[in-house]
């Protein structure tokens, strides 16, 4: 028997005729080549069945048109799912039929780059990358996203925001300033110095309490509380060239920056608690730019062109067997080449007091033209899907950097236990610093087959133990990028219930924002 | 409710008396005077959650007070209440050398914080020489601006402990993890912990706070650039923070600058307003803990260079002032345990109107407060500015401070009318009052329409029987 048609359903014809008076017929989709492709890529939930195809996809133009669409779905109590470029498929993919996807491939403007007063004010298509290299040609710098450099810079800012240079630049939820963002009720909220001046996002805070609150947290709001359509986001002062340096074609594309300002180290330690002894130490010294503990998966994530290349090299053993509790360290000369002079005096005295050794050259030589640069540029998390097109991660915890060795430790044992279906990683442990070291996190990836028996084992396998860590009354930092179900059972945990479930209910009254994100107020 | 109160905090704890109370109904602001119907001295946070729940029972206000002395009608009373005084609760509960902060109780002072500090080679960081008896937590918590602008960070604060007006004993960040050490401000949830900043106790009563500390420089050198107009200033800062040199870097006019240096009132000060120039950069250049001298050989050098390309002189002093980089660097490193506030050598209060702009804008603002300045018979002499950078220059605190004599019924009434008009008109040429304090929060969510309904929201939930300093922000 042939699926009946929901496109026929009169319900859905008059919300199609609303969408269209207020966007335009051209930018509202509802056939079926265009919404199939909504929903769900690299991560489980369409390839377990947890998500749908939406009903809807719209694109405004815009703050107004955007809550005009909102208003919409609020009117005929439709959810709506905003997407920036939709890599975070888990909590940007429908679970609820009739959705609404709010794609805003229409809102790419940068409306503005104040050089001198470091800021940048953006619609949520700019990316990433595109930012960065606006920025660059002033002199300036967003910050290395380890997301892919695709995304968009607002959702990658909204949603995680653990830079490659958090460690001098700071975590995402403080580089945001002045939003505009259109709430799930259909109101236009207008944070830091935009409550006053919609025309000056300079400033995040205020006025009074800050209401950028609403908008982060771990794994951010998802989706759960409204549309931001422009952002003022902070810029950084760089050191390096105006364009970025490349020679050689892709894949194989080779970056140097200049010598008298930038110098890479990569350091080796007999133990995890030695690397972490000489993050503090640099960190106490203020010196660098980059600090990074990489876990050996990502040396040859990052380096291997190929899946082949990447399993070749691995049954080699080049990266297990040296780089095992290295330390990846830049510094950078922001002052003047004297500035990175005087690093590497005390870089190098940290790294005779604590014992450390540099890795073989060879293997420097191997990585570090090819790779290690792209931890300034724009890191491009998406080469973690090269060796089985996904990967996983089971503890992401952030607090201090001892906080994160103890942690990973733990996660070490998880990744043991539940190896098949983890392929082998030798220890996942990233952890890197935030704020010259007051405080990091620690992360353990891995990579997994991409086969819906495999995944759909390992999920069960991680929500059980992120059940058993949240009866623990621990937070283990991977829980909240499940979003709603998790906030659901954490939320009386962390004594967070009452809150979260009162602004959700505050703001979003017809719960159309992305449910059940980021908590259902009514369950 | 006095016997409920004294069951709560202990009899000797509750304060009554007329004479008590008129000390509370006033501050150094200019605000009428308002009495609380009693004063809670507490020493626990066990204290805290049961006020909190008598007051609900009773639906008295709270009005939390941590410091001893206020300045801009915070803690007075709008409409009757308690005053829930804690500053006895002064402990520093930990300091944590190697994740570089502190956890600190409420009535912590910075002179406190900073002497226990220095054993550990630590500092706070401090706002521009605080009252001796300001809480070093409430002045995080209200985001007075750090006096080193060289981080991206713009405040210290990392997580804490607060009694919510619902009732709700609540910990931000991974503080609400026992597991953790409790350094990092995102933790469970969302950022909760951004509600509570720039709240005026509105939100919640906060009783412990961790803060971020910094390595407490054993060598340094201040350096001093003369100005005749604060736009003179501004380039000179934008290339240093753009360099990233210097650690405390800030601007001081004359008037401020000779009531901070002035040992003797009026002899030196008067010496002082003849010698100084206008304006005046004050950058501290200032060594690591590992190889310091190399350090600051370096960005002395990144200064000196800048310095002739933009053509200013970098000086050791300004004015001819004898001993000034010693004076200012003793300053920054002990603050008063006591002693007179520095900016109140001239008239005993001084009313200050502080907002967040640009360095590119503070010249404009300026000539703007000098007009009503005038207009109001102060002469230039008379008027405060000083412009702190934020966050490597991307904006700055712009704080112009006008004496007044709280003792003269005519001088509190033209100040009141200059502090509000000119506060009105910065407001109007985009001036960003991040801290509505008084006056200014019905000026700033007036205009601000949906945030403020949103924070009314909010409020609803985190205080639903508005027991928290009722009458402050929009509340
Ligand atoms: C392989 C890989 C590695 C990654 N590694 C890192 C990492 O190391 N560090 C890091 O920080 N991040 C990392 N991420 C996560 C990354 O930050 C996000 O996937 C990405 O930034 C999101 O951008 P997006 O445009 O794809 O967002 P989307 O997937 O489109 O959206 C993400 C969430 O934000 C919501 N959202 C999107 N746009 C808006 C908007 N305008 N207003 C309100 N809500 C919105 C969506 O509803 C969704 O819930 C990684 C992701 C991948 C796939």
């Amino acid at each position: 028997m042939a699926k009946k048609d929901i496109r026929n359903n009169d319900r859905h014809q008059q919300i199609l005729q609303a969408f269209q008076a207020a966007v335009g017929p051209e930018n509202v989709k509802d056939n079926p080549a265009t919404v199939n492709a909504y929903y769900g890529d690299w991560l489980p939930p369409k390839l377990l069945g947890m998500s749908v195809p939406p009903e809807f996809v719209v694109l405004p133009n815009g703050t107004l048109e955007t809550q005009a669409v909102i208003k919409i779905c609020n009117r005929y109590k439709v959810p709506f799912i905003p997407v920036g470029s939709n890599q975070w498929s888990l909590t940007g993919s429908p679970n609820r039929q009739g959705t609404v996807i709010i794609d805003c491939k229409r809102m790419g403007k940068i409306h503005e780059i104040d050089e001198k007063n470091m800021y940048a004010v953006i619609e949520p298509l700019v990316t990433l990358a595109q930012l960065q290299a606006e920025a660059y040609k002033r002199g300036l710098y967003i910050g290395s996203p380890e997301a892919s450099a695709t995304a968009s810079a607002i959702a990658g800012h909204c949603f995680q925001g653990m830079w490659g240079v958090g460690y001098r630049l700071g975590v995402a939820y403080r580089n945001i300033l002045g939003i505009e963002w259109v709430l799930p009720n259909g109101e236009i909220l207008r944070t830091g110095s935009f409550s006053l001046d919609a025309q000056n996002g300079f400033w995040g805070e205020g006025p009074g309490p800050d209401l950028r609150g609403m908008l982060r947290g771990y794994a951010g709001a998802m989706g759960g509380f409204g549309m931001v359509t422009k952002m003022a986001v902070k810029l950084h002062p760089y050191p390096g060239p105006k364009t970025w340096p490349v020679r050689g074609t892709i894949p194989n594309q080779i970056s140097e920056l200049p010598e008298d300002r930038f110098k890479w180290y990569i350091i080796k330690y007999d133990s995890l608690e030695g690397a972490i002894n000489f993050m503090y130490e640099i960190g106490k010294a203020e010196i660098a730019g980059v600090v990074q503990k990489w876990p050996t998966v990502y040396y040859i994530w990052w380096w291997a062109n190929s899946n082949e290349q990447y399993w070749t090299e691995w049954q080699k053993r080049t990266f297990q067997d040296n780089v095992k509790n290295a330390v990846g360290v830049c510094l950078w000369g922001f002052t003047s080449p004297k500035q990175l002079e005087y690093e590497k005096r005390v870089l190098e005295d940290i790294i005779k007091e604590t014992g450390g050794k540099p890795i073989k050259q060879e293997v420097f030589d191997l990585w570090v033209p090819r790779t290690a640069n792209n931890w300034i540029r724009d890191t491009h998390g998406s080469r973690m899907m090269r060796p089985s097109g996904t990967f996983l991660a089971l503890r992401l915890q952030t607090d201090t950097l001892k906080y994160a060795v103890d942690h990973v430790r733990q996660g070490y044992e998880w990744v043991e236990k539940f190896s098949p279906p983890i392929l082998d990683c030798d220890g996942p442990d990233w952890i890197g610093g935030y704020d010259f070291g007051h405080f990091g996190f620690g992360e353990t990836d891995f990579p997994v087959e991409k086969r819906a028996e495999d995944i759909g084992d390992l999920m069960n396998k991680l929500l059980a133990m992120t059940k058993e860590d949240v009866q623990n009354g621990l937070e283990n930092g991977i829980g909240p990028f499940l979003g709603g179900p998790y906030h659901q059972m954490a939320a009386p945990v962390f004594n967070y219930e009452h809150l979260l479930k009162g602004i959700k209910k505050a703001i979003d009254p017809n719960f159309v924002s992305n449910p059940p994100h980021n908590i259902d107020p009514n369950a | 409710m006095i016997k409920e109160l004294r069951d709560i905090v202990g009899a000797k704890n509750v304060l009554d008396n007329e004479e008590a109370l008129a000390l509370y109904a006033q501050d150094r602001s200019l605000s009428a005077p308002k009495k609380p119907f009693a004063v809670a001295k507490v020493n626990s946070a066990e204290q805290i959650q049961e006020l909190i729940a008598f007051a609900n029972k009773t639906f008295t206000p709270l009005i939390p007070s941590s410091s001893t002395i206020h300045f801009y009608g915070a803690t007075l009373p709008e409409h009757g209440g308690v005053v829930v005084d804690l500053s006895g609760m002064n402990k520093i509960l930990e300091i944590d050398p190697l994740n570089r902060k502190v956890k600190i109780e409420p009535g912590v002072t910075w002179h406190q914080l900073q002497q226990a500090l220095k054993e550990h080679d630590q500092m706070p960081l401090n706002p521009l020489f605080p009252h001796p008896g300001t809480s070093a937590m409430t002045s995080s918590l209200e985001r007075e601006p750090m006096l080193i602008p060289k981080y991206e960070y713009g405040d210290p604060v990392l997580t804490m402990q607060v009694h919510l007006g619902n009732g709700q004993l609540f910990r931000t960040g991974t503080a609400s993890d026992k597991h953790t050490y409790g350094a990092y401000p995102e933790g469970p949830g969302i950022d909760f912990w951004r509600f509570f900043l720039g709240a005026q106790g509105t939100m919640g009563i906060v009783s412990w706070l961790n803060i971020k500390t910094e390595y407490r420089p054993k060598y340094q050198k201040a350096y001093f650039v003369a100005c005749d107009e604060l736009e003179d200033a501004a380039d000179p800062i934008y290339k240093l923070q753009r360099r990233h040199i210097g650690n405390e870097c800030f601007v001081l006019n004359r008037f401020l600058l000779a009531q901070l240096l002035c040992k003797e009132y009026p002899k030196d000060f008067t010496k002082l307003m003849d010698d100084l120039p206008p304006y005046t950069i004050i950058l501290v250049i200032a060594g690591a803990p590992r190889r310091p001298l190399e350090r600051i050989a370096y960005e002395e050098e990144a200064l000196m260079e800048i310095a002739t390309d933009m053509k200013f002189e970098a000086a050791k002093t300004v004015g001819g002032v004898a001993g000034l980089g010693t004076a200012i660097l003793d300053m920054l490193h002990d603050l008063p345990a006591d002693g007179p506030y520095w900016k109140t050598r001239y008239k005993n209060s001084t009313q200050d109107i502080f907002f967040i702009t640009t360095m590119d804008r503070a010249q404009g603002y300026v000539e703007i407060a000098q007009g009503y300045a005038a207009a109001y018979g102060l002469t230039l002499n008379e008027l405060g500015v000083y412009m702190q950078p934020l966050e490597r220059g991307r904006a700055c605190h712009l704080c112009f401070s006008l004496p007044c004599d709280l003792d003269s019924e005519q001088d509190r009434q033209r100040i009141a009318t200059l502090h509000t008009e000119l506060s009105q008109t910065l407001f109007e040429q985009g001036a960003f009052f991040s801290r509505p304090y008084g006056t200014w929060a019905d000026m700033v969510y007036r205009h601000a329409t949906t945030y403020t309904a949103t924070l009314k929201e909010l409020k609803k939930i985190f205080d639903p029987n508005n027991i928290l300093n009722p009458g402050k922000l929009c509340f």
